[in-house]
């Protein structure tokens, strides 16, 4: 098991939404509180487990105020919308027209970058039971490239829930349904335990350790996902990598992500899956939060201006200067693994890859623009 | 909040200062013992006295003794009031607003002030300050009624540093000084744009030569709009820890900012461009680039725009034409436009 698990803030309460659970979703409760309760067995946590009413389950997600730093409730709820959601993207910005699929609201690693806490306001970790409800959903596709890290990471809750075998035993006979198990930990247990499917992705998103020793405090470290990564990929795995965000700041050497990405090519070379790039971007809201603390001054310490979706970002000179270095290895190490930029405008393709990502070749099947 | 008024009268009440019992206790001469008291004078419970301390204000020739008449009922519905909607100042103002209204249940002191309204502002404050924790969690309501007061009487401006200390509104208030009070009120601050200068003043003032911003606000006169902006710049130099820059850089054009010729639009432009210079330096110098290639052009009839801070691969072109003759003369800028395209689309 992962060393991460031992860093993460403890769990106070587990509050559970009472319903007319189906079987599967009454066992799939069962095993979370059981796994959780295993997992808990040799530390001093004392875990208490209340059965709430749906309205009580509304307010405790609603709370706006984190109790305690070092602990945290966890709700095990149904999922109030729909499991599959095409990505939101960004109005003005190409988006490479992920899908996104929720299993868990909110993250303990604290990323100092990260929007959650900004918007959820709490530290409440919720899981969503029902998750044979996903299933089904996804029998509406014939091809799909989805993935759960929107709203926590993929990996984080997984020894709780075993959900990446649920997704992953589901998807071995859909191969044209693409998986994507986005992390910041090297939490890759599951998959050791399986023979690789060819439609199943760990993406581990990843930024130098100069940046993610102290923006990313509690993710694993840089070298422990980058062995994951490779342990994967020994095994026959597939793997994806994000540089996202990338993080620009006085003080801190731009070129570290342009040693860490020849490093990455060494490791994976060409069986990378998709390598993703996106620069720092925040709700102009999150600036006066930001201020607050260290870490989060650390992150306006450079030009920044508001781009056409209203968010904050780096000046597009500075975005295209460490965009094309990082081309430029791509392109001089001849890589052909598909290379792509995360809400990016149209000027950002041009000037580095010199036309539209829908005249990329590796780009034209992960954007999946008839999907 | 709950305020227990009788628990008020026995353990706040100073010992120097002599219970009212009822209105017969009070004639004006008395009334000269009580300085900075309130008194809230129940028909039902004879008379409060809320003690607001020993000698906060030191504002001795404004405020002598206040009191106000009310009904226990409506006490107790103005505290529910305040614990519901302690967040809308409007209806707690309101809800004071029935109470000292209601001129005949305030004794004023012919000095006492010059306006029956200032008057009026100033008791509210009182009260407000009575209801501390209001106060404590909602700087801004008091922060609203000062403002509302120095706009009715400017002259007591100065007595208001005392309760700005004493609120800790502004701490550092002698780095303000009293023509800005002035000058947020002539551009009708509102309640959100006062908060947040009190935080930038909190955030900037360890910073050396802060109090020129001050300064410089005041010169250019600058709307409430761009005073906002002007705020949210601020915030950028002090992250990127340009500030000084910023002071020094302005410092060097004190003539130009000190020029009473000069208009106060010309100097927000000068202002404008400085800080963008330095919060913006890339942006600042493409734009520059950009105006330099558009000024090469000499283009009389068409206007080109790049994408809001060049983010686009795209530029609109606009153009009026009066009459046949603008319109050859539409064709050679047009021409002469696609001949340098290359320079264009590399902005």
């Amino acid at each position: 098991m992962s060393k991460i698990f031992s860093k993460l803030p403890k769990i106070k309460n587990i509050y559970i939404e009472k319903g007319n659970y189906n079987n599967f979703q009454s066992n799939n409760i069962e095993n979370i509180i059981n796994n959780i309760l295993k997992l808990k067995r040799n530390t001093n946590e004392k875990i208490k487990i209340n059965y709430l009413e749906n309205e009580e389950i509304i307010n405790l997600t609603k709370q706006n105020k984190i109790s305690q730093e070092d602990s945290y409730d966890l709700i095990i709820q149904k999922n109030p919308g729909i499991y599959i959601k095409k990505c939101p993207g960004t109005p003005n910005y190409i988006c490479c027209n992920y899908h996104i699929t929720t299993f868990y609201v909110n993250c303990n690693l604290g990323c100092t970058y990260c929007f959650l806490k900004f918007y959820l306001k709490n530290n409440n970790i919720i899981i969503y039971y029902d998750i044979d409800l996903f299933l089904e959903e996804i029998n509406r596709f014939d091809r799909l490239r989805l993935g759960s890290g929107e709203l926590s990471d993929s990996l984080l809750y997984d020894p709780f829930t075993n959900y990446s075998d649920i997704v992953m035993e589901y998807l071995e006979n859909k191969p044209k349904i693409t998986f994507e198990f986005k992390t910041k930990t090297d939490y890759i247990d599951p998959f050791l335990k399986r023979k690789p499917l060819s439609n199943i992705v760990v993406g581990f998103s990843v930024n130098p350790e100069n940046i993610s020793k102290i923006l990313e405090p509690l993710s694993s470290t840089l070298n422990e996902r980058l062995e994951a990564a490779s342990i994967l990929l020994k095994n026959g795995w597939k793997v994806s990598f994000h540089f996202d965000p990338i993080i620009l700041t006085l003080g801190l050497d731009e070129n570290e992500y342009l040693k860490l990405f020849n490093t990455i090519i060494d490791l994976a070379g060409n069986s990378i899956a998709w390598f993703s790039l996106g620069t720092l971007r925040y709700n102009i809201d999150m600036m006066e939060d930001l201020r607050k603390s260290y870490k989060g001054r650390i992150l306006l310490k450079y030009e920044t201006i508001k781009g056409l979706d209203g968010k904050i970002r780096y000046f597009i000179d500075d975005r295209l200067r460490i965009y094309r270095k990082i081309f430029d290895i791509y392109k001089n190490r001849n890589c052909t693994f598909p290379l792509y930029y995360c809400m990016e405008s149209d000027k950002i393709y041009l000037k580095t890859f010199g036309k539209l990502p829908n005249k990329i070749d590796n780009l034209s099947n992960i954007f999946n623009f008839n999907c | 909040m709950i305020l227990n008024f009788q628990k008020v009268e026995l353990e706040k009440i100073n010992k120097n200062f002599k219970p009212l019992i009822d209105f017969s206790a009070i004639d004006k001469d008395s009334l000269k013992e009580f300085h900075n008291s309130i008194f809230l004078n129940s028909k039902n419970d004879g008379y409060i006295p809320i003690v607001l301390s020993e000698d906060p204000f030191q504002c001795k020739s404004i405020l002598k003794s206040l009191i106000v008449e009310y009904e226990v009922n409506t006490i107790k519905e103005i505290i529910e009031d305040i614990k519901l909607y302690n967040d809308d100042y409007y209806l707690i103002v309101k809800r004071f607003g029935k109470i000292i209204l209601n001129k005949d249940s305030i004794l004023l002191k012919d000095d006492f002030i010059e306006k029956y309204h200032s008057y009026q502002i100033f008791s509210l404050i009182f009260i407000m300050i009575f209801f501390k924790n209001t106060i404590d969690s909602k700087p801004s309501i008091l922060l609203y009624l000062l403002f509302l007061l120095a706009n009715e009487n400017p002259k007591i401006i100065e007595q208001l540093k005392d309760i700005f200390k004493l609120y800790g509104f502004f701490e550092k208030i002698d780095f303000i000084p009293k023509d800005f009070y002035i000058y947020l009120i002539s551009i009708d601050a509102d309640r959100s744009l006062l908060l947040e200068l009190k935080n930038l003043i909190d955030t900037i003032y360890s910073l050396p030569k802060s109090i020129e911003i001050i300064k410089y606000i005041l010169i250019c006169k600058l709307n409430k709009n761009r005073l906002r902006r002007l705020i949210f710049e601020i915030y950028r130099l002090v992250d990127l820890e340009k500030f000084d820059e910023f002071i020094s850089i302005m410092k060097q054009d004190d003539e130009f900012f000190n020029d009473l010729k000069i208009t106060n639009s010309q100097k927000e432009i000068r202002l404008s461009n400085i800080i963008n210079k330095i919060i913006n330096p890339s942006f600042s110098s493409r734009n520059e680039s950009f105006n330099k290639l558009l000024n090469s052009l000499k283009l009389s009839l068409i206007n080109i725009k790049p994408s809001l801070s060049f983010e686009k691969n795209e530029f609109s072109i606009s153009a009026n034409i009066k009459n046949q003759k603008e319109l050859e003369i539409l064709k050679d800028e047009i021409i002469k436009l696609a001949e340098c395209k290359d320079k264009i689309f590399d902005f």
